[in-house]
């Protein structure tokens, strides 16, 4: 995208502890809409953290605690009135470690939709095959989606995942080094899958292989 | 100094340890079966001459060497005939032995009182009458037998059926008359009287029927001549089964030993338990288990979510946890004594007091009964599912319930739709454990609610159906009763042992079951995690 757009993710001032130990400092960010992000770094440094302050999945940790702000299509998502699971279904995350849930891949792609109350047929049946298709996995399952979705290899249950996450139609994909698990034919797809998302989604990805992130980001 | 170092002698003591538990497990299993799945066989009937003395005519049970005296030996017969030796069994001394012989005529007689007869079938008799003697007897006493055992069924039928439905409504009249007497209410009083002496009038003609039948029913006898010379008369109704054991092949004895064993697993129990079936306390055994995982699971599985889940992590869940983990090694005598307190005089005494004042001061709740006893075992089987549901819980990789949150789904959904399917499997497992705990308990079983005799079953076909009141027999108390309860322990030792193998199947079964329901759901979500 040549055309500079407004940011979609904006951070301001974010300190973020976990307990007494402070984790993330001073964060000033903002992140450009249909684009690939990379965040890079060294192990420990925070990056996954950060990711997951974009989807409150930390307020899972007792301890964690945060200041500043972070604002998604310009609403401060940490405010007392932002209702957490509309959040996190507009923020989508992939995850380090492909994590199917141990159903069909059908159900899988569709859980997301399940749970938001969407359960005619006719509209899980496109989203499946839509997400699939995005997520380049369709023309290897179509024939079996009915098959326990632990039955995929790594990289086809990471790409489960992407699709997982894409069938709800995020505005922000997370992607936590999506391709550290995995071998470098799969890692190759999973990227190209990537890239070719960036056209519709804005995804912010975390790695530590600087290659990779020239690869996918922008 | 490499044989410690690549620690051999360790690697020789794990495996040892391990065969050690495997051969005692499959000595327990052994004796077991050993003396239990023999115990129906036909053995043959030995007659020994004695040199001095009358003949003994018995099955061979023991051979031992005669205390102080070498080379010497002596054995011990069954020689049944209880009412006319006074006892079950016979040392003879092998020296005093003239002549051993397996006579082809030999009938061993199971009676409904007394235990088993030896002796040779003499005559039988119709109504004082001699109707076969000698040559063609035994095939006479088979017709007479089968006739006997048609009326007997009919007998059985009626008392079951119809008289039991009488004396049930003369019951229910008689506590709903003491009701209108309270009340005063003299006219429904007198009409009330009316139906219950109609009612009285028809259990009466009914009884004397019954009786004519068994009059009927007792025609027939045998003379039995026992070893000795002693002839004895048997009525041919108190003859369960006769058979000659050394007359009989492979097949017939084959046939004999399925027969008994039926009889033993779906038959009445007799003679104060020794003999007969074990049938109500194998059914008592099964409807208490399911009756108390029916408590404990759905109880035990929502406690742990809730403590794993939706509590907060902190001191008052640590103790809570060291409790109920603590509460699984409790002494279950001690649950006992909570359930007659808690359950049987607490609960089903206010029971009694609002429901069933009328039949006060006889208890109907009050008392201990099925309902009670499978909820103290529900108790005492609710720690083991609590730890393993939440074992199971806590399997559950932080992956996946993230993935369900990430995806927009509440708490309550992420748990209901990927948590709790995952967990499933180890939860069974669980599951199992507490159900065979369940199922081996005795004690406390003993006083809530398990009787050495129950005239009914806690689950028949007259409304409601369940009789959760009703008090139940249970294999293990009944191996406990006969193997040292009953006044005749040596001959009853066979049943304790058939008993036991009984009660080992059981719990095999339920185990299974679970086993196999487990495996299903593990295959369909086959998960890491276990």
């Amino acid at each position: 995208m040549s055309k500079p757009s407004t940011p979609i993710v904006a951070v301001e001032n974010l300190n973020m502890f976990y307990g007494d130990t402070q984790a993330l400092y001073d964060i000033e960010l903002s992140i450009p809409q249909r684009e690939v992000t990379a965040f890079i770094g060294p192990s420990g440094c925070g990056k996954s953290t950060l990711l997951r302050c974009f989807n409150r999945l930390n307020d899972l940790i007792e301890s964690a605690r945060i200041e500043g702000s972070v604002r998604v299509s310009g609403r401060d998502i940490y405010a007392p009135d932002c209702d957490v699971i509309d959040l996190r279904r507009r923020v989508g995350m992939v995850f380090q470690k492909s994590n199917p849930f141990p159903k069909s891949i059908y159900e899988n792609v569709a859980y997301g939709l399940r749970i938001a109350g969407e359960n005619r047929r006719r509209v899980l049946d496109e989203a499946v095959e839509k997400s699939l298709k995005a997520a380049a996995l369709w023309d290897e399952v179509k024939d079996r989606l009915k098959d326990n979705a632990l039955s995929l290899s790594g990289g086809q249950q990471q790409r489960l995942c992407i699709a997982r996450t894409l069938a709800v139609e995020p505005e922000v994909v997370l992607m936590d080094e999506p391709c550290s698990a995995l071998d470098p034919i799969a890692t190759a797809r999973v990227e190209e899958t990537i890239s070719e998302l960036k056209s519709d989604y804005t995804i912010i990805v975390v790695t530590h292989n600087l290659q990779q992130a020239a690869r996918i980001s922008t | 100094m490499n044989f410690w170092r690549r620690g051999d002698p360790f690697i020789w003591l794990t495996g040892g340890a391990l065969a050690l538990c495997l051969a005692m497990i499959a000595g327990l299993v052994g004796i077991i079966v050993y003396y239990g799945a023999g115990v129906f066989w036909p053995q043959d009937l030995t007659l020994l001459r004695l040199k001095d003395g009358p003949p003994v005519l018995g099955k061979l049970v023991d051979r031992q060497p005669i205390p102080g005296a070498a080379d010497r030996f002596r054995v011990q017969l069954k020689v049944g005939n209880r009412d006319v030796y006074g006892q079950d069994f016979r040392w003879v001394d092998e020296d005093a032995i003239a002549a051993r012989q397996t006579p082809a005529e030999a009938v061993v007689f199971e009676r409904i009182e007394w235990g088993d007869m030896h002796g040779f079938l003499a005559a039988l008799y119709e109504d004082e009458r001699l109707l076969a003697q000698g040559e063609g007897v035994w095939e006479a006493l088979q017709a007479a037998m089968e006739q006997a055992g048609a009326l007997g069924e009919r007998i059985h039928a009626l008392e079951r059926g119809e008289l039991g439905e009488l004396s049930r409504a003369i019951d229910d009249l008689r506590r709903q008359a003491r009701r209108l007497q309270r009340e005063n209410d003299d006219a429904a009083l007198a009409a009330h009287e009316v139906r219950r002496q109609a009612l009285w009038a028809e259990h009466e003609a009914l009884s004397g029927h019954l009786d004519q039948l068994r009059a009927q029913q007792e025609r027939w006898a045998v003379e039995v001549e026992v070893a000795g010379g002693a002839t004895r008369r048997v009525a041919v109704a108190a003859i369960v089964r006769a058979y000659r054991p050394n007359a009989m092949g492979l097949a017939a004895k084959a046939q004999t030993y399925l027969s008994k064993g039926w009889e033993f697993v779906a038959g009445e129990p007799r003679e104060s338990n020794t003999e007969g079936g074990i049938f109500p306390a194998l059914f008592g055994t099964v409807m208490m288990v399911m009756l108390m995982s029916l408590a404990a699971v759905p109880f035990g599985i929502l406690a742990a979510l809730y403590l794993r889940e939706y509590a907060r992590q902190g001191f008052l869940v640590r103790l809570v946890r060291i409790a109920v983990n603590n509460l699984a090694g409790v002494p279950s005598i001690v649950f006992g004594m909570f359930g007659l307190g808690f359950f049987v005089y607490g609960i089903g005494g206010s029971i009694d007091q609002l429901f069933y004042a009328d039949a006060l001061p006889t208890p109907t709740y009050g008392t201990g009964g099925i309902l009670w006893a499978s909820l103290t075992l529900a108790l005492l089987t609710v720690p083991v599912v609590i730890v393993a549901t939440e074992e199971g819980l806590a399997a559950v990789p932080r992956e996946m319930r993230e993935g369900a949150l990430a995806l927009g789904a509440t708490k309550f959904q992420m748990i209901w739709s990927v948590v709790l399917p995952s967990a499933l499997p180890g939860i069974l497992t669980g599951v199992i454990l507490a159900t065979a705990r369940g199922a081996g308990e005795v004690a406390p079983l003993m006083i809530t609610g398990v009787v050495k005799l129950a005239p009914d079953l806690p689950l028949d076909a007259f409304a409601p159906f369940f009789h959760l009141e009703r008090k139940f027999m249970h294999l293990g108390f009944h191996i406990y009763d006969v193997g040292f309860q009953s006044p005749n322990v040596e001959a009853a030792r066979p049943m304790v042992y058939t008993t036991a193998l009984m009660l080992l199947a059981i719990v095999l079964l339920l185990n299974l079951t679970a086993i196999v329901v487990r495996n299903k759901l593990r295959k369909k979500y086959a998960s890491a995690a276990f």
